[in-house]
């Protein structure tokens, strides 16, 4: 981006552009989900501790959620919500728009639309598929498809407030520059759980929604 | 573009910031966890012409937007926030040569850490903001409460000219442990905040103590 001010040099170039992101995804993310199969690298809350996970992967509840990214001109964000503070599980957190499969959904990618539509109210005319990230298990008992999209400006939002509070978006620059991963832990039920957090601004974003953010910059952006 | 990633721009800092020998554990932690700070210009002192507004916004979660899209970049932020300054028609980035009007929600930053220390004249409470900016409430750095639309109390603390940062909910959640009462010269009570031998009223809320959220 460059802003016009003199004097003062505001060139900033930024590392996460619509066009190598693209072609990476189209390169590295998976072309169908991951996890029908037999030994996939499942990624969850156990990853970081290096234990196993506290949920049989085949008892996990399936789930998807969208993983939106919005190409804009000036740069391109990954669109989060944050959850309805009234909500009883999960409250205010931040996370992806997503939820778990009903039975009527015929993939993931189908719950994965559906409950961007019904929480945000994003069109899946904005929405174009570029892939999969690693299944991930989730220490609340779901196996969670993250569905990879392109969102393309033009769109606009209406937050369901049963769910949501507010749709907001957070810059790639920021979430794949891994010096703003933070690693942090804390004990929950006897043991010592390891996350993932990356604040941005007021935005705690940790947990779940953080753990897939650092697998798509570990397939996409990482070392 | 080649596999590798690009190199972040960490160019604006100009070092580490020096955090003062001998500091309690809670003031060094605080100082250990600010990145280079990119230090403020002496924009009180240049007084160029406004040339309108520019498509920057910083909205209330403390995050700065570009032609709609927020900036990614912390040392880029830091870098704005270095030229910000707030004049009577509102916020400004302001060089020796120009002046571009921003919008901003709220204020321009965030508390996002606190540490309480015992000193000289008593608790201080020094704060580092989402720019890395530290700051030391008290007679140089006021703080002041504000009520929200739910009633809730949202603390904020100076940083430098009419430059403020609210506190995050977390650290507004911190702060209410923090709250005592005193004698006011009406025989009452008052609830406030001491820090640096200064004692910040909250306004009393309408619904009493139960104005934290």
């Amino acid at each position: 981006m460059t802003v016009t001010i003199q004097r003062i040099r505001v060139d900033q170039e930024t590392f996460v552009d619509e066009e190598t992101f693209l072609d990476r995804a189209q390169q590295r993310l998976h072309a169908q989900p991951r996890g029908a199969v037999g030994a996939v690298r499942l990624r969850g809350d156990h990853d970081l501790a290096g234990a196993v996970p506290d949920v049989a992967p085949d008892v996990a509840r399936p789930a998807a959620v969208l993983v939106p990214v919005v190409t804009r001109p000036a740069g391109v964000n990954l669109l989060l919500t944050q959850r309805a503070a009234h909500l009883r599980q999960h409250s205010a957190q931040i996370a992806f728009p997503g939820g778990k499969m009903d039975p009527e959904d015929v993939t993931p990618l189908t719950t994965a639309l559906r409950e961007a539509q019904e929480e945000i109210g994003l069109d899946r005319d904005h929405v174009r598929p570029l892939g999969y990230l690693d299944e991930y298990l989730s220490a609340t008992g779901y196996r969670i498809v993250p569905v990879v999209a392109q969102v393309t400006p033009g769109f606009t939002l209406t937050v369901n407030r049963e769910e949501v509070d507010e749709a907001f978006e957070v810059p790639l620059d920021f979430l794949m520059d891994a010096a703003n991963h933070q690693r942090h832990s804390r004990e929950w039920r006897g043991t010592l759980r390891h996350y993932y957090a990356m604040p941005f601004g007021e935005r705690y974003i940790w947990g779940v929604t953080a753990g897939i953010i650092r697998n798509l910059y570990e397939r996409l952006y990482g070392p | 573009m080649s596999g590798e990633r690009g190199k972040p721009g960490r160019t604006a800092g100009e070092g580490p910031q020096a955090a003062p020998e001998g500091l309690p554990a809670g003031l060094a932690a605080l100082f250990a966890s600010a990145g280079p700070s990119t230090k403020a210009r002496p924009v009180e002192k240049w007084n160029p012409p406004h040339c309108g507004m520019i498509d920057m916004r910083i909205t209330a979660d403390g995050a700065w937007h570009y032609r709609g899209s927020p900036i990614g970049r912390p040392a880029l932020v830091k870098l704005f926030a270095s030229i910000l300054r707030r004049d009577p028609e509102g916020y400004v980035l302001v060089t020796p040569v120009e002046r571009v009007g921003i919008k901003v929600d709220d204020v321009p930053f965030l508390a996002v850490e606190m540490a309480a220390s015992e000193e000289a004249d008593g608790r201080v409470l020094t704060f580092r903001t989402n720019v890395d900016d530290i700051v030391r409430a008290g007679p140089d750095h006021p703080l002041r409460f504000e009520t929200d639309a739910k009633g809730g109390m949202k603390p904020y603390v100076h940083v430098r000219g009419d430059l403020w940062a609210r506190l995050t909910r977390a650290l507004a959640l911190d702060l209410a442990d923090l709250v005592e009462t005193r004698p006011d010269a009406a025989g009452g009570e008052i609830m406030g905040i001491a820090s640096a031998g200064v004692f910040f009223a909250i306004a009393a809320a309408e619904d009493g103590e139960d104005g934290w959220t």
